[in-house]
């Protein structure tokens, strides 16, 4: 067998079950599970490696790393820092660094990004702090995966944007400034985001000879799974490392490359192919049927302006597909739900069944959930769109820390503490929550009232089962403050309190899996701030404070601001909500598909933003070409493109699509999809007219 | 391509729906004609002929004047492409405000103006708080400067005279600002145009300026824009990218505006650009043009458009035949615009309308004519016409007197009408309209109609509907904040109940008794909505089998209220639009819902410790209409007068609608100036000096300063002038909006108003006297 080789092919032709089985032969010829590099572009499309190695026949303790191209950097800098260090540049060498993720990267980057905002150097566009905030770190990123120097980045920008208006590149080089005293920052302080890991991986590790040898020695055999949705940098280190690997696999999906957003470099991970030994091109995908062929084919061909219009010879898609449509936005819901009740009732698994939505808001998600709920369908969602600190179930534990915390005095309003309750309390409704938070809290009182201290007709109410889970909840509480409050950091609080109370049974969390996961999203993001920030816990006399200003961070919106991490869900026999694009990441097939609301724009509109962009700061891109409009549509189009045919491919059976005239919000839509869709209808009618 | 059925066309509607394929063409229109009609139809039409290409995505795009209008055009055109040309009803066309397809445009490219994706418009409340509070800061900086506009007669009382100003000074500047990015200037160009003008002359624009650069500071920070940003901003995305500029005139081939005369110089810009000045058929009435005060609205953009010497290559289409109102009613409509063209003793307003006829070219504006015979929809015959006008000389009319007389005095009045009706069936009831020229006597005309137990709908500041779609949502969320109440979640119910079971138990008496028992047995709230295992809390005895839906409904209510309360964690808008689905499935509600949500979501941002208290009593100002709910409106097309039952409605609120009878108040020089001596006018505050209109001042010194001799250019007085002038003329047009909701009565009536200055009463108004001696001259 060739020593390299590349596959590519669309999704579904099972590219990622052969380099399972790849995989498996390795392990059988005795290679050692640590000398395999499984690389992947995210960490959620490691699921279906994740769940082989669950499988019984896996050969016993084979757990090969599944790693990404920021865990590669972080692990190599862990060791080599002292090679690379002083000739990065940083203030003290000998020096532990500090790794900075999202949150605490946004901490040290927003004091420069206010003190610019306030000289109003960004007053000629309309975008908040916290935004301008993530974009020159987007930017700073995107010059890192590209191998760009921040100059560099800017002249894309300044170029990209042409002679529209004056106001706009004084703006791109504003954001540059900060960019680069957050830079500067960062070496005097042995800091390192993300952008800088990847800069010393790739400028200075990689030129090592010791990181070499090391690299040499742990990594024999390597797989690089969805290839498309990898970075330039990444390919570069595959390149670097090629010639001394024993093997290596390449995965591509040929219409993907949805994070091209992020960084993804569809292109150039084709480049590659080149290199391998051997090239092969799979077409088929299993299980899809006839139908759904000729729908991704149609999809594919109406949403490519270069492609031919001609009718495929496959079977008419229209028998694939049931389309509703709807004049209101929650008639489309009601729909949606009873066709997934039908379903359930004739039988399907709910996790083999998906409803996905362009976007997952809060009101959708809820409506979505509480109308399953009723027929007894159990939901899993993940939606990227709400941060962590906006969970209900992190803010239930937030309220609570602040009752924990009197001498805070932040006192939270009577409603916060009865939703608290309500929901670390696995008895009580919102009614009788309501009830004993209106008895035992009072604003700017010191502690909670104990449940026993209550009227008897009152405890009878609330009902004793739920009293004595809220009597160990307060007792919990009260002994913290008397023994623990100063010497105890925020995470420590958090983990405990969810540990010793909220995760025990008759507590809300205990049966809650999403709930569990919120909050020890929130505990590591206390954690990281700590060990940021304080690193030296023994310096440190008294937490209170230190508690404090991590509780306002993230009340200003600072911190806990990431999302729950899918790849940590555990996968349940449920009905999946969630975001078109999340789904597409999970590297998943279901037998049914309900897409929502395809008569929204959401489905082809990209984030944009005006101090960033991502085709423009793509190493493919000419540096000298300004970005046009068509350029922006015909990329709209694509996108959507991609999006659509990888969503039929993804689906075995048949796919529901709910339109709704009016949105959410009353107004009428008019998305590109709907009209795609009402060009396939009238194909197919017509054909099916002329015998 | 299908054949379309034959429709009943007018001679002139079947020349435009049929005859336009291309081009530059208008409509000035009369009142009636069926100017929506006929372009829904034309939209309609080109949809079905396979004028555009779907491949490229291509749309006609309707443009029109308000939400509801907006709502009411794409039914419309839905309902023909659906029965007259059996085609899918929603795609090929996009019906849009200037504000709605602004947002389009720039929602589709945020980045080209320098927004974020997830940019915020500003509701009209919050932005309205920001200006104040910028406003109420800077102000007493400034004192000095504007201490000058105050008045300084004798008898004026110094210290309420600054009250005064400084208490209307946000509004002010509220204008300025609006008007400023009507006309795209930046604050920091306004800034640069004033610095070399030494003078004190321009303080006043020179302090709004300020609080205008602010204020946009302000948005920034948020990431959020205004409305007036959202149209400015769509103008300048098109003017950066000529590529996106070209596929949008690609995507619209067809560009059809209703309500031409109401186009403003933005829309007038944008749509421009939009049609390349290629396919673009505006139509209005410029006779109807009343929303001109103070805003850059001005049928002069229709009427340029249809000047052959000005826009070579248009095409002008007339639509003069109308079968709306009587020949009679319809002739003293005709006579308004002829007295006022040919014999108004204020010259300046002899062109306040518009009025033309040329045989050769066709052209016919500002002449009803009536339909011909066999017309679908002929005029009402004038043999059941009835009009009057209550104007004698010397007469004097107290302001409650007028109330009286109309709602139960003796001659044509309200309750002796509805009496005289009462025997007809309920469905043949004529319709009635009572339109006053502002809402405050709107308000004092409701109070009688409630004491005389007259039924009636009101379409005041915020309009019935919308109150009560606020009333249910507020009712819900006053209960989620206290989620033990009873009485609240009592009222719920209530409010939910449909009109037809709320009937039935108003009519049963032991059926409301057993409502307010089974209530009753729920003192513990958690058993009705959480009832322990063992509780079987719908078990209603007898009652059940007697009214089996009760159990039914109650069961299906707490359904929906544990949902509600198991939502209450979520963010306020959401909240609301959750409520919302449950509750709401008409179009306005709907929308109206969502507007609720966006506005709470507003507040939530500028004060994050609202909890649902402080959401309640917002709800409850809007619902209340302590405030109007600014930035909905679904007063026109939207809402159809009920037979039997008095609408009572502002005369703005008023257009596009028709009674069969309609009253007209308080017609007097007050609301209807003539640009006379004596009369006085809304704009000239009593506490400023030399009668000075500040509005109309500070506008001014604005234009001056984009002129090249800024300090020439201004002249203090001159734009007090002109605003009177302009404002009379909308007035009259006011009125000739008014006369012509009649289909078969008139009834037109004025009062000598509750304050007199200098000793002088209001008058009956000039054009009330002259159609008064036109009557009288035709009888």
């Amino acid at each position: 067998m060739a020593r390299t080789r590349f596959i590519e092919g669309p999704a579904g032709t099972g590219k990622t079950t052969y380099a399972i089985g790849e995989l498996r032969r390795l392990l059988d010829d005795g290679v050692r599970p640590e000398q395999i590099l499984i690389l992947l572009p995210q960490r959620s499309a490691g699921w279906p490696y994740e769940h082989a190695f669950t499988a019984p026949d896996w050969p016993d303790g084979a757990q090969i790393d599944l790693v990404t191209i920021g865990g590669l950097a972080r692990r190599g800098l862990e060791i080599f820092w002292p090679l690379v260090a002083e000739k990065a540049g940083f203030a003290y060498p000998e020096a532990e660094p500090q790794f900075l993720n999202v949150e605490t990267a946004q901490y040290y980057m927003w004091r420069f990004v206010n003190e610019a905002v306030q000289t109003g150097v960004f007053d000629s566009v309309n975008i908040t702090p916290f935004r301008i905030m993530t974009q020159v770190l987007d930017n700073l990123s995107k010059a890192a995966i590209n191998g760009f120097a921040l100059d560099d980045v800017t002249e894309r920008l300044v170029t990209a944007w042409g002679d529209r208006h004056s106001s706009r590149p004084p703006v791109y080089h504003a954001a540059q400034h900060v960019a680069e005293r957050f830079r500067a920052y960062c070496l005097e302080n042995n800091l390192l985001d993300f952008s800088l890991q990847i800069d010393l991986l790739v400028n200075y590790l990689l030129d090592e000879a010791l990181y070499r040898e090391f690299f040499q020695q742990n990594y024999r055999h390597l797989i690089a799974d969805n290839l498309e949705e990898h970075t330039p940098v990444t390919r570069d280190v595959i390149r670097w490392a090629w010639d001394d690997l024993d093997s290596a696999l390449l995965l591509y999906d040929t219409d993907a490359g949805y994070r091209v957003f992020l960084g993804a470099d569809p292109g150039g991970g084709l480049e590659l192919k080149a290199r391998c030994d051997e090239a092969e091109a799979w077409e088929q995908p299993y299980n899809l049927p006839p139908t759904l062929g000729t729908l991704a084919h149609e999809l594919g061909t109406l949403l490519d302006a270069d492609r031919p219009r001609s009718f495929p010879a496959g079977e008419n898609p229209r028998a694939g597909f049931t389309l509703e449509f709807c004049q209101f936005y929650p008639e489309m819901l009601e729909w949606a739900v009873n066709q997934v009740a039908a379903l359930v009732q004739h039988g399907v698994p709910p996790g083999e069944i998906v409803v996905l939505a362009p976007l997952l808001g809060d009101s959708l998600r809820f409506a979505l959930t509480t109308r399953l709920h009723e027929r007894g369908i159990r939901t899993v969602s993940h939606r990227p769109s709400r941060a962590v600190r906006d969970e209900p179930a992190a803010r239930a534990v937030l309220t609570l820390m602040a009752l924990a915390h009197p001498g805070w005095n932040v006192h939270p309003p009577l409603l916060d503490v009865a939703n608290a309750l309500q929901q670390v309390i696995e008895e009580l409704d919102p009614v009788r929550a309501w009830l004993l938070a209106q008895i035992v809290y009072r604003p700017g009182r010191i502690e909670l009232g104990t449940f026993d201290a209550i009227l008897l007709a009152a405890q009878e109410r609330i009902t004793y089962r739920a009293g004595e889970k809220y009597e160990r909840l307060r007792r919990w509480l009260a002994a913290y403050q008397d023994e623990d409050a100063g010497t105890m950091p925020p995470d420590h609080f958090l983990s405990r309190l969810f540990g010793e109370v909220l995760s025990q049974p008759g507590f809300g969390f205990h049966t809650n899996l999403d709930a569990g996961r919120v909050v020890a999203e929130l505990v590591e993001s206390a954690r990281r701030f700590r060990q940021t920030l304080y690193p030296r816990a023994e310096d440190v006399t008294d937490w209170i404070d230190i508690s404090r200003e991590y509780y306002e961070l993230v009340q200003a919106g600072l911190l806990a601001g990431t999302y729950v991490a899918s790849w940590q869900q555990v996968e349940q026999d449920a009905v999946f909500l969630a975001p078109a694009y999340t789904f597409l990441m999970r590297n998943r097939r279901v037998s049914y598909q309900f897409w929502l609301d395809i008569g929204s724009n959401a489905w082809w509109e990209r984030l944009e933003q005006p101090l960033t962009h991502p085709y423009v700061l793509a190493r493919g891109y000419p540096h000298d070409q300004m970005w046009t409009d068509e350029q922006e549509y015909f990329s709209r189009r694509d996108t959507l493109r991609r999006l659509m045919v990888g969503l039929v491919r993804r689906c075995q059976e048949h796919i529901y699509i709910g339109i709704s005239n009016l949105s959410e919000q009353g107004f009428e839509q008019r998305g590109p999809l709907l009209q795609t869709f009402q060009q396939i209808i009238q194909r197919y009618d017509q054909l099916e007219e002329v015998p | 391509m299908p054949e379309a059925p034959r429709l009943k066309l007018r001679r002139e509607q079947a020349k435009i729906i049929e005859g336009y394929t291309h081009g530059k063409a208008g409509v000035a229109a009369v009142p009636g004609s069926g100017k929506t009609f006929t372009l829904a139809h034309l939209a309609a039409r080109m949809i079905a002929d396979r004028r555009l290409d779907f491949d490229r995505d291509q749309e006609v795009l309707v443009v029109t004047f308000t939400n509801s209008a907006v709502n009411s055009f794409q039914a419309r055109i839905a309902r023909i492409l659906r029965d007259h040309y059996g085609l899918l009803p929603f795609v090929g066309y996009r019906v849009r405000t200037l504000h709605g397809l602004a947002h389009d445009i720039v929602r589709e490219r945020p980045a080209l103006v320098g927004l974020s994706d997830d940019f915020t418009i500003l509701d009209e409340k919050s932005a309205l708080e920001i200006q104040r509070e910028i406003v109420a800061q800077c102000l007493p900086g400034w004192w000095d400067q504007l201490e000058g506009y105050i008045t300084a007669e004798e008898g004026t009382n110094e210290k309420s005279a600054r009250r005064a100003f400084e208490q209307e000074m946000p509004e002010l500047v509220i204008r300025f600002i609006q008007r400023a990015k009507d006309m795209r200037q930046s604050p920091e160009a306004l800034l640069a145009a004033l610095e070399p003008i030494g003078t004190h002359r321009f303080d006043l624009v020179r302090f709004a300026t300020q609080v205008y650069a602010d204020y946009q500071r302000s948005l920034a920070y948020r990431g959020a824009v205004d409305f007036d940003d959202l149209v400015r901003l769509a103008l300048e995305a098109l003017d950066r990218d000529e590529g996106y500029l070209e596929r949008l005139r690609a995507r619209w081939p067809y560009i059809l505006e209703d309500e031409a005369q109401d186009s403003s110089r933005l829309q007038e810009e944008m749509l421009t650009k939009l049609s390349g000045k290629q396919n673009w058929v505006r139509v209005g009435d410029p006779n109807q043009a009343i929303n001109t005060t103070f805003t850059t609205a001005d049928p002069a953009f229709l009427l340029n458009f249809l000047d052959k010497r000005k826009n070579r290559g248009v095409t002008e289409y007339a639509l003069s035949v109308s079968g709306r109102s009587a020949g009679r009613i319809a002739n003293l409509a005709n006579e308004l615009v002829r007295w006022t063209v040919e014999e108004h003793v204020s010259p300046d307003l002899r062109s306040a309308f518009n009025l033309r006829e040329n045989k050769r070219t066709g052209v016919r504006r500002g002449i009803i004519r009536l339909t011909p015979k066999k017309d679908p929809q002929p005029n009402p015959p004038d043999s059941a016409c009835f009009i009057h006008l209550e104007y004698q000389p010397d007469q004097k009319i107290a302001p409650e007197k007028e109330l009286e007389m109309v709602a139960v005095g003796e001659d044509y009045a309200l309750l002796g009408y509805l009496q005289e009706i009462s025997a007809l069936p309920e469905d043949q009831r004529p319709t009635i309209g009572v339109l006053v020229p502002e809402n405050s006597r709107g308000f004092k005309l409701v109070e009688l109609l409630r004491r005389y137990k007259i039924p009636y709908e009101e379409l005041l500041r915020s309009t019935t509907a919308t109150r009560e779609a606020v009333t249910i949502l507020r009712t819900v969320l006053e209960y989620l904040a206290d989620p033990l109440d009873l009485k609240a979640l009592k009222q719920i119910y209530w409010t939910l109940m449909s009109e037809s079971r709320r009937a039935l138990v108003n009519e049963d008496l032991e059926l409301r008794q057993t409502l307010t028992k089974t209530f009753g047995r729920f003192q513990r709230l958690e058993d009705f909505l959480w009832p322990e295992a063992d509780q079987s809390a719908l078990d209603l005895g007898e009652i059940a089998d007697e009214h089996s839906w009760l159990v039914e409904d109650l069961a299906r209510f707490r359904q929906q209220v544990r949902r509600w309360l198991e939502a209450v964690s979520l963010p306020i808008d959401q909240l609301v639009l959750t409520i919302g689905q449950d509750l709401f499935t008409d179009l306005i509600s709907v929308a109206l819902t969502y507007k609720i949500a966006v506005l709470l979501r507003g507040m939530l941002q500028n004060y994050p410790d609202w909890r649902l208290p402080q959401f309640v009593e917002e709800l409850r100002a809007i619902g209340s209409n302590e405030r109007k709910f600014i930035g909905f409106d679904d007063a026109e097309a939207g809402y159809e007068p009920k037979p039997g039952v008095v609408t009572v409605a502002t005369m703005h609120a008023a257009k596009g609608l028709e009674w069969d009878r309609v009253y007209l108040m308080a017609v007097s020089n007050y609301g209807f100036p003539s640009a006379l001596p004596y009369d006085t006018y809304i704009g000239e505050r009593w506490y400023v000096r030399d009668g000075l209109n500040l509005e109309a001042e500070l506008v001014a010194q604005l234009e001056a300063l984009l002129q090249k001799e800024p300090e020439r250019a201004y002249v203090e007085g001159q734009a007090t002038q002109r605003a009177r002038i302009d404002y009379a003329a909308e007035r009259l047009r006011l009125l000739y909006v008014g006369i012509t909701r009649a289909r078969r009565e008139l009834i037109i009536t004025w009062n000598i108003g509750r304050y007199s200055r200098d000793g002088q009463t209001n008058q009956p108004a000039l054009p009330l006297v002259a159609l008064s001696e036109y009557l009288k001259h035709q009888s």
